[in-house]
C-alpha cells in the first residue's frame, strides 16, 4: 500500500523529482493525450471554417507582405526564391513557433479550475499543449506540402531535414513558454504582453525578409535563437543555400531539449505554490 | 504576487528554511488541527465559511503543501470535490466520461469496462451521446458522480458535492457512499447537518484556524456549530392593528428578561408570555406557536388556543400566557415563531406572524440528532414458555 506524506519540508530532491516524473509519465501521457483530443474536437465543433482558422492569421500576414513587395512599397528581393513561397513558408513556421510559446501558458490557464481541485499528474497539461501544437503544426504542414506540389519544388534529402527542424522549432517555443509559465501565472502582465511581444518578435526574426538583407545596426538580430532554426528549416525545404549547418541545428536542438526537461522539473516543483496563488 | 515569486525561488533553490512566521498580509488558514482516521470511519468536517475546511481538504488531497506539520495517508486517495471536472460542454457525455475518468486516474481500459455501470448509475440513457451543454445541471452532476463512484479509494475526501440532484439521486449517492464507507476512511465536508449526522461517525468543528471541537459525539458537535451563529429574530409580518410589547420565556424561575437566553432542562416546563397592545379591536383572536430547530425544521406546533380561550373581542394591553409542560426536546437551541389570527364573519385574517421571535436553549443528557427525545418506560418481558 502506498504511503503519502505531505509535510512542510520541501522535498525538492532533483533525483526524486525526476523519478516521480518518470513513473507518472505513462498516466500523464494518456491523460494529456485525452485532453488534447478533447480540446481539438471541441475547438472546431462550433465553427464553420473549422481548422482553416489555424491558417488564416499566418496566411493573412503573408498576403500583406506579398502585396507590399509586389507594389514595391517594400523591396525584398534577396530571398533566393519566389517571394510568395518564401514568405508563406516563413509565416507558417512562425505561427508554429508562436503557438508553441503560448500553448503551455494557455493550457495551464484553461485548466486552472481543475488544477486547484483535482490531483492529477501536472505534466499531463504540458503533454496536452505539445499535442495541440503538433496538431496545429500538421495543418500548417499541409499548406507547405501543397506548396511543394504546386511550385514543383524538387524533393531532395535536405527536404526531409525540414521535419526535425520543425520539431526543434516546437521545442524551442515550448521552452520559452515553460520558462515564462510561473511568472505568467503570478503576473497577469505577461499574458497581456505576450501577443504584442510575439508580434514584434516576428519582425526580429527573418520571417518576411532574408537574413542577407540585414545590414549594419540590425546585425545583432542574428543572435535571435529562433532565426537559425526557422531559416534553416525554410532553406532546406525550398532547396536554398542554407546559412546554418546541420551541426548548429543539432546543438540548438540538444540545448533546447535539456532546457525543456529542466522546464518540466521546474514546473513540477513550482506548481503547488502556483496553485496556492491561483485560488479557486 | 511577490511572495509567490519568493516562494518559487526558495522551492527551486531547495532552501529548507521553515517559514512559520507570517509575512505582512498573510494569515493562517488552518492551524493546530490534528486527527487520525481509520478505515470504516467517517469524519465530518464542519465550520463556518472561511473556517479552513476546504484548505484542509486541499492539503489532504496533496494540492498544496502545509507550511507546518505533517499529513500521512496510507493507500489510494480519492476525492469527490469537483464532480464533472474537465467536462467540455461541446462534447458528448460519452467523450466526457473518458476525459473525467482519466482525470480521476482510471485508465482507458478500466473506463471501457466500467462504462455500462456508469451509464446505468447516472440514468442518463440515450442522452449519453448528445453534447453535455444540453444537459441539465442535475444530469451533469449525476454523470460526474457516476464516474467518481467507480473509484475504489482507501481514503475518500468529499466536499459538498451532493447539493444538486433530485431526492432520488441523492438517496442513491448516499447508498453508494454507505457502501464505500465500509472500505474507506472518509472525510466529509458539508454545511448540511442532517447529511453530516447521517454520514459521520466522528466530527471535527473548525473555527477560524483551529479545531474547537472533536469527538465521536456528532450531535454535540453539530449543536456547538449552531451555537456559533448569532440568533437573529426573523421577519415580522403583520398589520398595525396590534403592537408586540414584550415576549418573555421562563423556566424553573429563570426568565429571559434577566438572562437573555433561557435554558430549559429536559422534561421541565416552559412558560411563554406575550404582551400585545391592540390599537384596534381584534375579534376572536387565536394565537399559534411553531417550534423550529437550528436546521429551521418546524418540528412542533401549538394549535389548541381555542380550547382554552374564547374571546369575542380584544382591546388595549393584553397578555397571553402559555405553560408548556415537560419539554421533551434534545439538547440544542430552538426558536419559537408566534402568529396571531382573528376570525371575523367566519373569515380568518392574519394579524401578525413573527418568525423566530425568541430563542431558548435546552440542556439534556440526550443530544441525538432528532429534536424530540422520548422517554418511554422500558420493560423486559420474557415469555414463560421460553424460559429454561
Amino acid at each position: 500500500m502506498q504511503i503519502q506524506v505531505y509535510s512542510a519540508k520541501s522535498k525538492s530532491n532533483l533525483w526524486r523529482t525526476l523519478k516521480a516524473i518518470g513513473t507518472e509519465f505513462p498516466v500523464a501521457h494518456a491523460l494529456g493525450f485525452r485532453f488534447a483530443q478533447r480540446n481539438i474536437r471541441a475547438r472546431y465543433r462550433q465553427s464553420l471554417l473549422g481548422i482553416v482558422w489555424a491558417l488564416i492569421p499566418p496566411l493573412a500576414t503573408a498576403a500583406i507582405w506579398i502585396f507590399l513587395n509586389q507594389k514595391n512599397i517594400v523591396s525584398l528581393n534577396h530571398t533566393g526564391s519566389s517571394y510568395a513561397l518564401f514568405v508563406i513558408t516563413g509565416t507558417m513556421l512562425w505561427s508554429i513557433f508562436s503557438n508553441a510559446v503560448t500553448m503551455p501558458i494557455q493550457s495551464i490557464q484553461a485548466n486552472a479550475p481543475i488544477l486547484v481541485k483535482v490531483n492529477f499528474p501536472r505534466e499531463a497539461l504540458m503533454i496536452t499543449a505539445f499535442y495541440e501544437i503538433v496538431f496545429t503544426a500538421l495543418i500548417s504542414l499541409l499548406i507547405i506540402a501543397a506548396e511543394i506540389v504546386i511550385f514543383q519544388i524538387p524533393v531532395t534529402g535536405y527536404t526531409f531535414l525540414f521535419i526535425p527542424a520543425v520539431l526543434v522549432l516546437i521545442m524551442l517555443g515550448m521552452c520559452f513558454g515553460l520558462l515564462l509559465l510561473p511568472f505568467a501565472i503570478l503576473y497577469k502582465d505577461i499574458q497581456f504582453a505576450l501577443p504584442a511581444f510575439l508580434q514584434i518578435a516576428l519582425y526580429a526574426t527573418p520571417v518576411v525578409y532574408a537574413t542577407t538583407e540585414l545590414s549594419g545596426g540590425f546585425k545583432f538580430l542574428a543572435l535571435n535563437p529562433v532565426s537559425p532554426v526557422l531559416v534553416s528549416a525554410r532553406d532546406w525545404l525550398l532547396g536554398l543555400q542554407s546559412s546554418t549547418g546541420l551541426l548548429t541545428l543539432g546543438c540548438i536542438g540538444l540545448v533546447t531539449f535539456v532546457i525543456l526537461v529542466a522546464g518540466f522539473i521546474l514546473q513540477r516543483i513550482t506548481m503547488e505554490i502556483l496553485i496556492e496563488r491561483m485560488g479557486t | 504576487m511577490w511572495y509567490g515569486l519568493q516562494d518559487l525561488g526558495s522551492a527551486v533553490l531547495g532552501s529548507n528554511q521553515n517559514r512559520s512566521v507570517l509575512r505582512d498580509g498573510e494569515f493562517w488558514s488552518v492551524k493546530d488541527v490534528s486527527f487520525s482516521l481509520r478505515r470504516g470511519e467517517c469524519l465530518g468536517l464542519i465550520g463556518r465559511n472561511g473556517a479552513g475546511k476546504s484548505t484542509l481538504l486541499k492539503m489532504l488531497n496533496g494540492l498544496i503543501r502545509p507550511d507546518e506539520g505533517t499529513i500521512t495517508m496510507r493507500g489510494k486517495i480519492g476525492a469527490l470535490i469537483e464532480l464533472s471536472a474537465g467536462f467540455n460542454p461541446l462534447l458528448s457525455g460519452r467523450e466526457n466520461v473518458y476525459v473525467n475518468g482519466q482525470l480521476l486516474g482510471f485508465s482507458k481500459k478500466e473506463i471501457d469496462q466500467k462504462f455500462k455501470a456508469i451509464i446505468a448509475f447516472a440514468e442518463i440513457g440515450e442522452f449519453i451521446d448528445s453534447p453535455v451543454q444540453n444537459y441539465s445541471s442535475g444530469m451533469k452532476v449525476r454523470l460526474g458522480f457516476a464516474v467518481a463512484a467507480q473509484m475504489e479509494p482507501d481514503v475518500l475526501l468529499i466536499d459538498e458535492v451532493l447539493a444538486v440532484g433530485d431526492m432520488g439521486f441523492v438517496l442513491k449517492c448516499l447508498n453508494k457512499m454507505d457502501e464505500l464507507r465500509t472500505k474507506t476512511a472518509m472525510i466529509f465536508v458539508s454545511h448540511n447537518m442532517p447529511m453530516v449526522s447521517r454520514m459521520c461517525s466522528r466530527i471535527c468543528l473548525l473555527k477560524e484556524d483551529k479545531t474547537t471541537y472533536q469527538s465521536d459525539d456528532v450531535g454535540a458537535g453539530i449543536t456547538q456549530y449552531y451555537g456559533g451563529f448569532r440568533q437573529e429574530s426573523g421577519s415580522f409580518q403583520g398589520t398595525n392593528k396590534v403592537e408586540i410589547k414584550n415576549i418573555v420565556l421562563e423556566s424553573e424561575g429563570h426568565s429571559s428578561t434577566e438572562e437573555g437566553l433561557v435554558t430549559v432542562h429536559h422534561g421541565k416546563d416552559l412558560i411563554l408570555t406575550v404582551d400585545v397592545i391592540c390599537h384596534q379591536p381584534v375579534y376572536q383572536p387565536k394565537m399559534h406557536l411553531a417550534f423550529y430547530d437550528q436546521e429551521q425544521r418546524n418540528f412542533a406546533e401549538v394549535f389548541n388556543f381555542f380550547d382554552h380561550i374564547q374571546a369575542a373581542e380584544m382591546v388595549g394591553l393584553v397578555r397571553f400566557k402559555a405553560v408548556i409542560p415537560n419539554i421533551p426536546f434534545s439538547q440544542g437551541q430552538y426558536s419559537i415563531t408566534i402568529g396571531l389570527n382573528e376570525f371575523q364573519n367566519g373569515q380568518r385574517n392574519m394579524i401578525f406572524r413573527y418568525q423566530s421571535a425568541i430563542y431558548f436553549l435546552v440542556e439534556s443528557k440526550q443530544h441525538g440528532w432528532s429534536p424530540i427525545q422520548l422517554n418511554p418506560v422500558w420493560e423486559l418481558i420474557t415469555h414463560p414458555s421460553e424460559r429454561s
